[in-house]
């Protein structure tokens, strides 16, 4: 059956200046996958939320259309019916799960769909199989990876088996061999799949037509800079072992760019957190010329800064604006007001952001999220700068605008060490590629 | 050992203690604090494990702290005394008694429910016995599942701010405000989790 | 058509989620508050007999949950749900307040719930949230004095107990929470609750 949306006006305030999707109409086959594509904060995540029925009912205006499911419109079906047709799944990797661990909320969603308790366990078998993360049933979601708790989401989804699914940006976090090998998984098990984008070589040969909800479409990387030389060595690490993890010997001179890459779960994460002191290990760290227990927390963080992973963890003012402002802060101490909220204004308009100078950090969609939390940083002095992920959720031009000014700031002496899924970016961008965990 | 105190019904047991500890609000009585507490370090000692009598003392460690302080402003301005100079008496000494002894009676109850109730199990029970909607019971336990998790986001939230060069010291309320700020969003999107996955009273 | 009298009474899965974790986050609170105050200030001043009377310099943070919360939700039950559940996951966590704070709490949500019952749930205003901080102190004081034997203590003693309670509440649970849910609807968080819901416009337009 067919998942049909006409003419969709929707709104998130009662009196915004402008709707956020108007007038769009799409329609997703039975059976085939659709993959929708358009610029960061056109409104995808958006429209994903109102194709499986959880807005206009939790949040924002639907002023005009509606959508159907084999010719029924949506709002009439109730929750369990409704996730039985249509099933979601969110862009953020944490705030998807009501349980403590995998297996108790897959029985939830079972349970919520009636599924008889002994019928349950043989259908969580098969989708956690499929995923191959049967290792993962009992261990408490906040200890996940990214990749990791983006698998749970995506076993959650088979297990309801709906026969529609939504993907939002479900692969983010995960390697491409995996993501690729999911791919075929849902397409052998012949679900109606709509998923939402930017990396579309993932999908290449799977999808059966590509909409753009706003006329753009993602164009091959061919972002080519020159790189610089690069200076005398600021962070060196030898036979490092962290909570289990063995990662090989690496150099990072002055204003060199680095990726680290490596399957999800195999401990970049960890890196960083290591780097900034939040981790116990073994082996040398050398750290701007002493070795990294030396260091006070304090003067680390002076001399490093991280993006992390999840952007929520990284905000702590109300509105964007304030956001950046506070970095330009403390790093231009001495400036008048002036010109910092100049500073600032001119930050935000580097990533698109100015428009959403007052909103709420939480309020924007992911790939602004993370670039707000990437502005956050650069706007700072530091000579280190870790990025955990920096491009993810992100179209073309942002990637390009973010590489561009670390390039920049690079080449004023700025050490970046960045994780990244996406190796194209990593080849041409980076002095050096390290791979981690094999 | 024995660990008889968790085989009750969580439901009826909670009850039963709230009840009481009700009831004994409005006893006045030295021997009966006395009785109360002893009674249920007795039941603590035998219906549960060792790991669980270790947990006690901690818990009773603060405890006596500020059962001694209760006792100290029972003799100083209890009984007829005006200050910590002036009219110590047996009186004042008594009413310290009580005071200190009253705060152990509380305590021993509380021990009873916080050392040997699990709140999945006191939730699912209030969900059987006392007819809690469906929407309460899975709601509360979608909460309290973010209870362990509460400490990595603290974490997280005071390493957000010392990574911009916020000092926060361990009495620092900024973090608890991000964490409150994130409440909300977490909120809404757990409930929105919730529904899609087909959540219905 | 939002704001029907159902909507007013009927709590949603939204609802329940956010009291349970205000519940949560102030029962962390409110715990990592009597512990330090218990460990740090109280032995100072116990030898003098004002140990217990040191946490009376924050007790406004005990109410802050059950005047905060309604104030965002605006419906009936908000007030003594939230403050019963921070009392409950309180002694769950193993609280040194131990039994006491359950019936405490109750109380507390209880003699908030009334001043906002006595507005009809309609006014939540500067002298609303200020009387419900002050129905808290005297909810909680007149326990305590009935429960704790301080009908036993010097009269002067307990009244100053009593007025460093009310300006703790005062300033913490009635002037601090409504200034702080004031910037968290100005900043777009709360849109989906009544308290929100006055700012129709994009973040910088109100
Ligand atoms: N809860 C919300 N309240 C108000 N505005 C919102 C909310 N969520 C998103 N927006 C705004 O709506 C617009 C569309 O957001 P949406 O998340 O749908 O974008 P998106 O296309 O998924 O972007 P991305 O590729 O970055 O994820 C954005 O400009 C965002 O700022
Ligand atoms: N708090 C924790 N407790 C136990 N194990 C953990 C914890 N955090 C991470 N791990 C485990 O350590 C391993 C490395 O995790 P890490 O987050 O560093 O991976 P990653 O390389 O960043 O992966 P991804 O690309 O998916 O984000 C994973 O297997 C993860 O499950
Ligand atoms: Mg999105
Ligand atoms: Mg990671």
């Amino acid at each position: 059956m067919n998942l049909d949306a006409r003419g969709l006006t929707f709104k998130y305030f009662e009196n915004a200046r402008q709707p956020v999707i108007e007038d769009f109409s799409i329609s997703i086959e039975s059976g085939k996958i659709t993959l929708l594509v358009g610029k960061s904060g056109c409104g995808k995540s958006t429209l994903g939320y109102i194709l499986a029925g959880l807005y206009p009912e939790n949040c924002g205006y639907l002023t005009e259309g509606g959508v159907y499911f084999g010719g029924v419109n949506l709002s009439t079906f109730t929750p369990d019916k409704r996730a039985a047709c249509v099933s979601m799944m969110f862009q953020n990797p944490d705030l998807q799960f009501c349980m403590n661990h995998l297996e108790n909320e897959l029985h939830f969603c079972l349970e919520n769909i009636g599924v008889p308790e002994p019928e349950r366990p043989p259908r969580i078998k098969t989708a956690v199989n499929t995923l191959g993360i049967s290792h993962l049933l009992l261990r408490s979601f906040n200890s996940l990876s990214g990749g990791e708790k983006q698998k749970c989401a995506l076993c959650c989804i088979l297990v309801i088996g709906a026969k529609c699914i939504i993907l939002d940006e479900a692969f983010a976090n995960i390697d491409k061999e995996s993501a690729r090998e999911i791919i075929g998984h849902i397409k052998t098990l012949g679900f109606t799949v709509l998923a939402i984008d930017h990396n579309v070589a993932l999908w290449e040969g799977n999808v059966d037509r590509t909409v753009s909800m706003d006329g753009t479409y993602p164009k091959t990387f061919d972002f080519r800079p020159t790189l610089h030389d690069t200076g005398a060595e600021v962070l060196s690490v030898r036979n490092l072992q962290v909570n289990g993890i063995r990662y090989p010997d690496m150099v990072f001179p002055k204003g060199s760019i680095t990726a680290i890459v490596g399957k999800s779960g195999s401990g970049k994460t960890t890196f960083f957190r290591t780097i900034i002191k939040q981790c116990k290990y073994q082996g040398e760290i050398h750290f701007f010329g002493r070795e990294l227990s030396r260091w006070r927390s304090k003067h680390v963080f002076a001399k490093c800064g991280i993006v992390f992973q999840n952007p929520s963890n990284q905000f702590l003012a109300l509105n964007a604006f304030d956001e950046v402002l506070f970095s330009v802060n403390r790093w231009h101490t001495g400036k008048d007001k002036a010109t910092k909220e100049k500073k600032t204004m001119e930050l935000l308009s580097v990533f698109d952001l100015e428009r959403y100078k007052k909103y709420s950090p939480y309020l924007l969609s992911q790939g602004q999220q993370r670039r707000l939390a990437v502005l956050t940083m650069i706007a700072g002095e530091q000579e280190l700068l870790l990025l955990d992920e920096p491009t993810y959720g992100q179209d073309y031009e942002n990637i390009v605008a973010i590489m561009e000014l670390l390039l920049e700031k690079a080449r004023q002496g700025l050490t970046v060490i960045f994780a990244t899924h996406n190796e194209t970016l990593a080849d041409l961008c980076a002095h050096q590629t390290i791979r981690i965990g094999d | 050992m024995s660990d008889f105190l968790f085989r009750i019904n969580p439901f009826y047991k909670f009850t039963f203690l709230v009840v009481f500890a009700t009831v004994i609000t409005f006893i006045h009585s030295f021997w009966m604090n006395v009785w109360v507490f002893g009674a249920c370090i007795f039941l603590l000692l035998t219906g549960t494990r060792p790991a669980q009598h270790i947990k006690a003392l901690k818990i009773l460690i603060p405890v006596t702290v500020f059962a001694v302080s209760l006792f100290f402003s029972g003799l100083f301005f209890g009984g007829g005394a005006t200050g910590p100079f002036g009219g110590i008496s047996t009186a004042s000494t008594q009413s310290g008694m009580n005071m200190a002894t009253r705060f152990y009676s509380f305590v021993g109850i509380g021990l009873l429910i916080s050392l040997t109730t699990d709140p999945y199990a006191l939730v699912k029970s209030l969900r059987t016995h006392a007819k809690l909607p469906r929407k309460f019971a899975y709601g509360m336990l979608a909460a309290i599942h973010l209870l362990p998790h509460m400490k990595t986001e603290y974490q997280n939230a005071r390493l957000a701010f010392r990574v911009r060069g916020v000092p926060v010291g361990p009495l620092s309320l900024k973090p608890i405000f991000a964490m409150l700020v994130n409440a909300f969003r977490w909120s809404e999107m757990l409930s929105i989790a919730m529904i899609s996955r087909g959540f219905y009273e | 058509m939002k704001k029907s009298l159902w909507n007013l009474y009927v709590w949603q899965l939204k609802d329940v989620i956010l009291a349970s974790l205000i519940a949560v986050l102030f029962a962390v609170v409110c715990y990592a508050t009597v512990h330090s105050v218990v460990f740090a200030v109280t032995p100072l001043v116990t030898p003098f007999g004002f140990g217990d009377i040191a946490i009376e310099f924050v007790f406004g943070i005990f109410f802050f949950s059950a005047i905060f919360s309604p104030y965002i939700m605006q419906k009936p039950g908000v007030a003594t749900v939230v403050g019963t559940l921070t009392g409950l996951i309180q002694i769950l966590m193993g609280s040194a307040f131990s039994s006491t704070v359950l019936v405490s709490a109750l109380v507390q949500g209880l003699s908030a719930e009334a001043v906002f019952a006595m507005f009809r749930y309609r006014k939540f205003n500067w002298f609303t949230m200020l009387l419900a901080a002050l129905a808290c102190t005297v909810g909680s004081f007149v326990l305590a004095w009935y429960r704790g034997l301080w009908t036993d203590l010097d009269p002067g003693f307990v009244a100053t107990r009593f007025i460093i309670r009310a300006v703790s509440a005062l300033l913490i649970s009635g002037i601090a929470a409504k200034f702080l849910a004031d910037r968290l609807a100005k900043a777009g968080v709360l849109k989906s609750y009544p308290l929100g819901a006055k700012y129709k416009g994009e973040p910088d337009e109100s």
